[in-house]
């Protein structure tokens, strides 16, 4: 006879033997998890327009900034290096775009597009490493002062609100006067600047909503430390928008480089800022239509350079919160 | 397979597991830059005992304090006074060691079955967890443990569930990974904080199901916690109805539902809707809604909604819990 | 209960073979497949099924507040005669509030928290009959609190001086505050506790015999359902398997997935009976089973049930059900609730 009790899916345990249930390494096992979960979110920043926009600006920027150590090896460096080179050739400089120099050349006879291309990587490091650094130190203020509360959480917000409403760029113009300040020391002052900063409210109110979640309460009750809680559930959860926020940090580090470049206070050989520095105290910034190769395009790749870390930050955004993305 | 409940009475001489012992939780209402002096009495004054293998009903409505007793009992909050004894050991008197097997000995379980598993982490690694962080067995034991462990609860075969994510599975798939959570340190005693309560009926019954299955098979006893009497009826040998902090009925199962002492019980009872479209509930005779427990004044926590209510009612103190018959305990002066 | 003078009369409301998918990247999700169901003046009608059902996908396609996604595949909503699939989005909008109400599953979020709630209701009054006045709009107002149990002083408040069953009964008073000929309740009492429920569910219950208004009361408790409903639609993966009056699909329930949730519903009445389970999960809309909806979990499945989909036919006046076997109710379901034989037809030599 039927009958409409069924039966709970409640075999008991396989009794003898017991077959192994993981028949992998479970190193193995993760990392194609994590593989197949790249791909799947790829495929969600895939439907995002704006997103792979940016994606392909920083991949011309990436291939750009290749080619100029290997179209070193074709030219005469004494000619086309970017920071000691002059061509006695095309005089007088600074020269329109011509043949032998396709953008033209500086006041004092360099070839733009050999700095301009020479300045990129160093673009890419300074912006990069000054929005990991931002990224990290956010994280884990953001994640232990949402986690803890109290004082800690006071004392950081206090910090961040002064990072947010002190002047950033006249500061590090006056700190610029007083040391010397490279590309690395200002990826360091910038990274660890704006790691105080706003990233840190954001991240924090973040793991603000994930503390109440019952699978912290659960890992407490397990026994779990704090430092587990925070490592194992808050940060994997705060990552994604961390990271998303590293990518508007790039763009904001950019900026702040190509600001402080023009000023002249950055202690750089050669970047987009400081092409334009470079055309400004020679006095060639006069107008519109006159020496326009001088600034028109270090103006134009700090602009794509940031509009395309913001746009793939756009793109991740989608990926990061389900909401905002399309059926 | 059904909800098969066990005989309460041969145990009754052996020792309870869990004792609670005056237990109160008085949250300060926060006022920035002063000392709080209006204070919340989420649990006053709350006394009850747990034996082995039994599992006890604690039912109220949301804001009664049920939740927070049961937060206690697990060490996710301390009391602001009272003692809670696990096995005759105060839970919150514990040396190291005895803190780190307190912690495999008592687990709980959650409601929401879409908030309590990490939604970055496998089904192998939430099921770990709790061997990982008291550091139990070697990485052969543990994938031992953890697939039998999904064995037990339904999610058969194992393979098929251990290294998927949360959001793909269902609900009920969910609430399983869960329980197979809190039971793979073979706890004794577990907190239940409504697991069936956000899950569909047809779902709702096997996770019922299992849980009284895993507690026949394993003896562990629950402190379970609903808002809802019909399904503390099938799953708890005892029921304490709680109201504002304080228990106002504790008695069997059956015995309660069948005759409910309290006003606020029967009206509780009565205000349950029931699956038959002829049948006519008795009208639910009380007055006004729950309020918050602010420094609540002496008298009968249900004073001002209470159709019983006296003059004595409102002159003494909160009625103390008294034996009315045998294990049919009740807060009130008037019945 | 069911009021018969009515019947011959045409429905409030009829849906004909409605079907409606929505759209997904992974293809069309299958919400509503096929549900014929009638409504008459005066009528409650409890929806009843478990989460993801298509219960509320039905309710808002009545409604018309579907998201952009939703794509009414075939059949007709009629509403007194008319197609309400053919109005126009203002046809529509006219419609709305003054002849179908609803009150949402999340009503506390549907008062706006900036205005007294007594100006949302005068508002929404003002809209849509222009032809009254503010001070007439805010005596209704003062009467509609009245009615579903507020003190009139209170409609001047903001919505977070109330209470959550305040704010439902709110919310309820704004459903009502245009007379309208029908109000589809969603959920109405879900996150509240069972005394204010209780509450709630017969002053609503009363409201309606009183202004013989037409309800529709979806939820996933069938208890509730059973308290409140003149006929029942029961709802599985997108299809109405089981409708009749309130006092058959609880006493005799036909389908096996009616005859489960009977059997699997926890009372607080009676015997404490063995509760059961129906196996598995419901099957994903994206791609639903072959055949009947319910044959994978169906203790009763055949052959026929995995290829062919049962039609939706009437096994007794007023009484429809979609099943190739149909349980039989073995004998008059006496007063002990919840006793059901469930043995089908077929079963019986198989013994």
């Amino acid at each position: 006879m039927v009958q409409v009790q069924v039966q709970a899916p409640l075999s008991p345990a396989p009794s003898g033997a017991p077959v192994p249930a993981v028949t992998e390494p479970l190193w193995k096992i993760r990392w194609r998890l994590l593989v197949r979960g790249f791909r799947q979110n790829w495929e969600v920043f895939r439907e995002s327009r704006i997103g792979l926009i940016g994606l392909g600006i920083i991949l011309f920027f990436g291939l750009f900034g290749a080619a100029w150590p290997i179209m070193m090896h074709f030219v005469d460096p004494n000619i086309y290096n970017p920071i000691t080179g002059f061509d006695p050739m095309s005089m007088p400089h600074p020269s329109p775009p011509s043949l032998r120099h396709w953008l033209g050349t500086d006041p004092i006879g360099r070839d733009i597009l050999g700095q301009l291309m020479y300045s990129t990587h160093r673009e890419f490091l300074i912006g990069v490493l000054a929005a990991l650094i931002t990224v990290v130190i956010g994280t884990l203020i953001g994640t232990v002062a949402g986690y803890y509360g109290g004082f800690t959480d006071t004392f950081f917000m206090r910090l961040a609100d002064i990072m947010i409403l002190f002047p950033f760029i006249p500061l590090l113009i006056v700190v610029g006067s007083f040391i010397r300040m490279g590309m690395f020391e200002f990826a360091w002052i910038s990274g660890v600047l704006g790691g105080f900063g706003g990233i840190t409210i954001v991240l924090k109110s973040q793991a603000l909503s994930i503390k109440v979640r019952s699978y912290i309460d659960a890992a407490k009750v397990a026994g779990g430390s704090d430092f587990h809680i925070i490592r194992a559930h808050i940060i994997p959860n705060v990552m994604p928008l961390s990271f998303l926020y590293m990518m508007f940090n790039v763009t904001g580090t950019i900026l702040g480089e190509a600001t402080l470049s023009y000023f002249g206070i950055l202690n750089i050989d050669m970047s987009w800022g400081m092409m334009i520095h470079t055309a400004d105290s020679a006095g060639y910034l006069i107008s519109f239509d006159q020496y326009w190769w001088l600034w028109l395009p270090a103006g134009l790749a700090i602009t794509l350079f940031c509009a395309a870390f913001y746009m793939v930050g756009r793109g991740l955004d989608e990926v990061v919160n389900p909401r905002l993305r399309k059926r | 397979m059904a909800v098969e409940k066990l005989d309460p009475s041969p145990i009754t001489q052996t020792k309870p597991l869990v004792q609670v012992d005056r237990l109160k939780k008085y949250y300060p209402i926060a006022a920035p830059f002063r000392r709080a002096v209006h204070f919340v009495h989420a649990v006053d004054d709350v006394s009850f005992q747990i034996r082995p293998g039994h599992v006890f009903g604690l039912v109220g409505e949301s804001g009664c304090g049920k939740t927070t007793t049961g937060r206690v009992l697990v060490r996710l909050t301390n009391p602001t006074s009272g003692r809670v004894l696990l096995e005759e050991k105060d839970i919150f008197r514990l040396t190291k060691l005895q803190l780190v097997q307190f912690r495999q000995s008592v687990q709980m379980m959650f409601q929401d079955p879409y908030e309590s598993l990490n939604p970055r982490m496998t089904i192998f690694d939430i099921v770990s967890e709790p061997l990982d962080v008291n550091g139990i067995g070697s990485l052969r034991e543990r994938e031992e443990r953890i697939a039998d462990m999904l064995n037990q609860v339904g999610l058969t075969p194992p393979q098929a569930f251990l290294f998927r994510f949360p959001h793909e599975l269902s609900g009920g798939q969910r609430q399983r990974v869960a329980i197979a959570r809190a039971l793979v340190t073979n706890p004794r005693f577990v907190v239940a904080d409504e697991p069936t309560s956000m899950l569909d009926v047809s779902i709702r019954t096997g996770i019922m199901q299992l849980l009284a299955g895993l507690r026949e098979k394993l003896g562990i006893s629950y402190l379970y916690i609903t808002h809802d009497l019909a399904v503390a009826r099938y799953l708890c040998d005892d029921i304490a109805v709680m109201y504002l902090g304080k228990i106002v009925e504790q008695a069997p199962a059956e015995q309660l539902l069948r005759h409910p002492l309290h006003p606020y019980t029967r009206a509780l009872i009565s205000a349950v809707p029931v699956p038959d479209p002829s049948y006519q509930r008795p009208p639910v005779n009380i007055k006004g809604g729950v309020s918050r427990p602010v420094d609540p004044p002496p008298r009968c926590r249900f004073y001002e909604r209470c159709p019983l209510a006296t003059r004595r009612c409102a002159n003494e103190d909160h009625p103390p819990l008294v034996e009315r018959d045998r294990g049919h305990w009740v807060a009130c002066y008037e019945v | 209960m069911s009021s018969g003078a009515e019947k011959t009369r045409t429905p409030l409301l009829m849906l004909d073979h409605y079907t409606m998918h929505y759209a997904t990247k992974r293809g069309p999700v299958q919400a509503v497949g096929g549900v014929t169901l009638q409504l008459h003046r005066g009528q409650s009608l409890g929806l009843v099924g478990e989460s993801g059902c298509g219960k509320t996908s039905v309710a808002m396609s009545v409604i018309r507040l579907l998201p952009e996604n939703a794509r009414p595949v075939a059949g007709r909503i009629l509403f007194n005669g008319i197609d309400l699939l053919s109005l126009d989005d203002e046809q529509m909008r006219r419609l709305r509030w003054k002849s179908i109400a609803m009150v949402f599953q999340a009503a506390m979020n549907s008062l706006n928290p900036v205005y007294r709630v007594s100006d949302q209701i005068v508002e929404a009054i003002t809209t849509h009959e222009p032809e009254v006045t503010e001070d007439e709009a805010r005596e209704r107002v003062a009467n509609l609190f009245e009615m579903v149990g507020l003190a009139r002083d209170r409609m001047d408040r903001y919505p977070h001086e109330y209470s959550g069953g305040m704010k439902q009964r709110a919310v309820i008073a704004m459903a009502l505050a245009c007379r309208p000929q029908l109000v589809i309740a969603d959920e109405p009492t879900t996150a509240l506790d069972v005394i204010v429920q209780d509450r709630i569910l017969r002053e609503m219950d009363e409201i309606r015999r009183r202004l013989h208004m037409s309800m529709i009361y979806i939820s996933h408790d069938i208890s509730v359902i059973a308290e409140v409903s003149d006929v029942v639609a029961v709802m599985y993966a997108g299809k109405l398997v089981e409708f009749g009056s309130a006092e058959d699909i609880f006493k005799r329930p036909q389908h096996p997935y009616a005859v489960g949730l009977m059997a699997a519903y926890p009372s607080i009445l009676g015997e404490r009976r063995q509760l059961e389970t129906i196996a598995g999960e419901p099957p994903n809309l994206l791609d639903p089973p072959p055949g009947c909806r319910f044959h994978p979990r169906c203790p009763f499945a055949t052959e026929q049930c995995r290829r062919e989909e049962p039609p939706l036919t009437e096994v007794s006046p007023g009484r429809q059900v979609a099943c190739w076997h149909p349980v039989e109710p073995a004998g008059r379901a006496s007063s002990s609730r919840g006793q059901y034989s469930t043995r089908p037809p077929h079963a019986a030599d198989q013994a």
